[in-house]
């Protein structure tokens, strides 16, 4: 836990708001964004365009990752059998010279693309900080909708500039369907905290 | 994004494209066709190329003349190839692909000169050599001057076919708005794309591979495959940027449909060197006489050189550029890679050709050139002058305004 910041001792994971429609979750993240939060996720439950954009989202650190590991599998696969076939065992081969690389090839362009797939995948995953086994926003009960119909946007705790008043203050002017206050670890007390806006209960 | 567009979404898409630039063009592509025929009479008379014999211009006209039929009937590969996969970011460009096929019958015309020239490129077209050599006279059963003569007859014929199908079935489809006519297309497809993979095919043994009779590689038509659908795919994207920038396509196509070629030339560069090593690669580990004999010529002098300089030229600084997302996405940049893929294109046929049209290696020279530049504005000419009879997108294919909004994810 990054003890710098006081929402975090207090157990606040952040503060949730949802929406019914696309349109408003997309206009209340470039709200939140131009109010300098930086430290937010979307929740929706299919992929709203632009929906990225709004959250300041410019690029994934998947390419380097991709590049790095391509190469290297490229020069593993050379390496080792330029090591076997020149260093370690040299074998006379139809007369070839021991450094033939044109044999050497097709197993670099392999190799190449073996630890550039796997690393996009394995990169992929520990970008998104996957395999997650416990998310604290599954504490706010209201979240099960996010599967459903619900267009969720939460500000997190961390945010160096996150406070818990002026982040409720910022949400209720975007005229949400709810705004929850999400614990760190599920506290009943926490679902007391939600202020529901009226008769919207389904 | 399911969007589904009205017709009257497609009429309004219509009405708000500028008018065609086709007539203009063409007339420019005509004096440029003839200015370099005039530069390459000139340039024969005043003897400005020394090693020019009949030999090495029939080569040198044969390499100009598959360069611009590559393109042609690549682009006629994809057509095909976009319609079975069903692909509807491509369809804002379909017309333009469209457009490029049209020569395909008037290039038939230009091979006549090549049929009334076979013995001076062709080994297997001479008699007095077939009966010499009886590797030669053993394969005249497919390599005789009648029956190649036949075949690029069937050729022309089949994908002339092909292409009028396509063109025919997509005006249909501009004037009624007929939403079956889509189902049509992917049927003639299929029949299309296996007529035209076999005999395009056939054609890169019959036109590239039989200037040395005496070496095979099964490979050959993948590689002759490889080299046009990738500098059709160069030649499209430059016509799409240049229509773009010129704003003959409205706003249908966006940086998206770019980043989407980039792609896949990305794709194809990679394809082309595969085949190409592989082609390579088994000649050399098999290590024959007979089949290392056509890459040891091309590792020597000049060859050697315009070797090395398709390694890197047709393969590694297009990999490399193409690696980037932010040059797929700036039109100056794609455009510049597109240009040089379809310059290796070109020097990539010149390789093949042209060490057995010449007793010494010589090197390119300006009348490669002029033919060149003349084929080409030729065929420029007839794609232009297509472009004006029908609008530059196909306005009746109802997967047209999504295809627009396309988006990369």
């Amino acid at each position: 836990m990054h003890g710098h910041d006081e929402a975090n001792t207090h157990g606040l994971y952040g503060v949730l708001a949802e929406y019914d429609s696309p349109e408003e979750l997309l206009s209340a993240t470039q709200r939140a964004h131009a109010a300098g939060y930086r430290k937010m996720e979307a929740y929706t439950p299919f992929p709203v365009d632009g929906i990225a954009e709004a959250m300041g989202f410019e690029k994934n650190g998947v390419a380097p990752i991709v590049l790095t590991f391509g190469l290297l599998g490229g020069l593993t696969g050379f390496g080792m059998q330029w090591y076997s076939a020149v260093v370690s065992y040299p074998l006379n081969i139809g007369g070839r010279p021991f450094f033939s690389w044109p044999a050497f090839i097709p197993i670099t362009f392999e190799l190449t693309v073996l630890f550039a797939a796997i690393s996009a995948v394995v990169g992929m995953l520990a970008l998104n900080g996957l395999p997650k086994p416990y998310h604290p926003i599954f504490n706010a009960p209201v979240f099960d909708r996010a599967s459903a119909d619900g267009f969720f946007l939460c500000i997190e705790a961390d945010d160096p500039s996150f406070d818990r008043e002026q982040a409720h203050r910022l949400l209720e002017e975007t005229s949400p369907r709810s705004i929850t206050d999400v614990g760190l670890t599920s506290v009943p007390a926490q679902e007391t905290m939600a202020t529901r806006r009226e008769g919207i209960a389904r | 994004m399911n969007h589904e567009p009205s017709a009257n979404e497609s009429d309004s898409l219509a009405l708000h494209l500028p008018p065609s630039p086709g007539a203009g063009l063409a007339r420019g592509f005509v004096m440029l066709a003839l200015a370099s025929g005039v530069a390459f009479a000139v340039g024969m008379l005043a003897g400005f190329a020394p090693g020019m014999d009949g030999r090495r211009l029939a080569g040198s006209y044969l390499v100009g003349l598959i360069f611009v039929t590559t393109i042609s009937i690549g682009a006629l590969a994809w057509i095909l190839l976009l319609h079975l996969t069903g692909a509807v970011w491509s369809v804002v460009v379909r017309r333009l692909l469209e457009n490029l096929t049209r020569p395909i019958p008037w290039i038939a015309g230009m091979f006549i000169p090549v049929a009334l020239n076979l013995s001076r490129i062709y080994a297997w077209a001479d008699p007095s050599r077939v009966a010499s050599d009886h590797e030669l006279s053993r394969k005249a059963v497919w390599l005789n001057p009648t029956f190649f003569d036949i075949r690029a007859v069937i050729y022309f014929a089949a994908w002339s076919l092909i292409a009028w199908r396509m063109t025919q079935l997509s005006t249909q489809q501009d004037q009624s708005r007929d939403r079956s006519i889509r189902r049509r297309m992917v049927g003639s497809s299929a029949w299309g794309l296996l007529l035209l993979a076999h005999t395009a095919s056939l054609a890169g043994f019959d036109w590239l591979m039989s200037i040395d009779p005496h070496w095979t590689s099964t490979m050959f038509g993948v590689y002759f495959w490889a080299g046009s659908i990738l500098g059709s795919l160069a030649t499209l994207t430059l016509l799409t940027i240049g229509c773009r920038s010129a704003g003959w396509l409205g706003e249908a196509v966006s940086v998206e449909h770019l980043h989407d070629l980039g792609k896949l030339l990305f794709g194809f560069v990679i394809f082309w060197a595969y085949i190409a090593f592989c082609q390579y690669f088994l000649i050399w580990y098999a290590n024959f006489p007979e089949e290392t004999r056509w890459y040891a010529i091309r590792r020597e002098g000049t060859w050697n050189a315009l070797s090395w300089a398709l390694v890197l030229g047709h393969f590694a600084v297009p990999f490399l550029l193409l690696l980037f997302r932010a040059t797929k996405r700036n039109p100056v940049w794609l455009a510049l890679v597109a240009g040089w893929i379809l310059i290796f294109h070109y020097i990539d046929l010149y390789w093949i050709i042209m060490p057995g049209c010449q007793r010494a290696a010589s090197g390119p020279n300006w009348l490669d050139l002029s033919i060149l530049v003349m084929l080409v504005s030729i065929c420029g000419a007839i794609v232009a002058w297509a472009g004006r009879t029908r609008p530059l997108l196909p306005i009746g294919d109802p997967r047209l305004a999504e295809s627009m909004a396309f988006h990369n994810s």
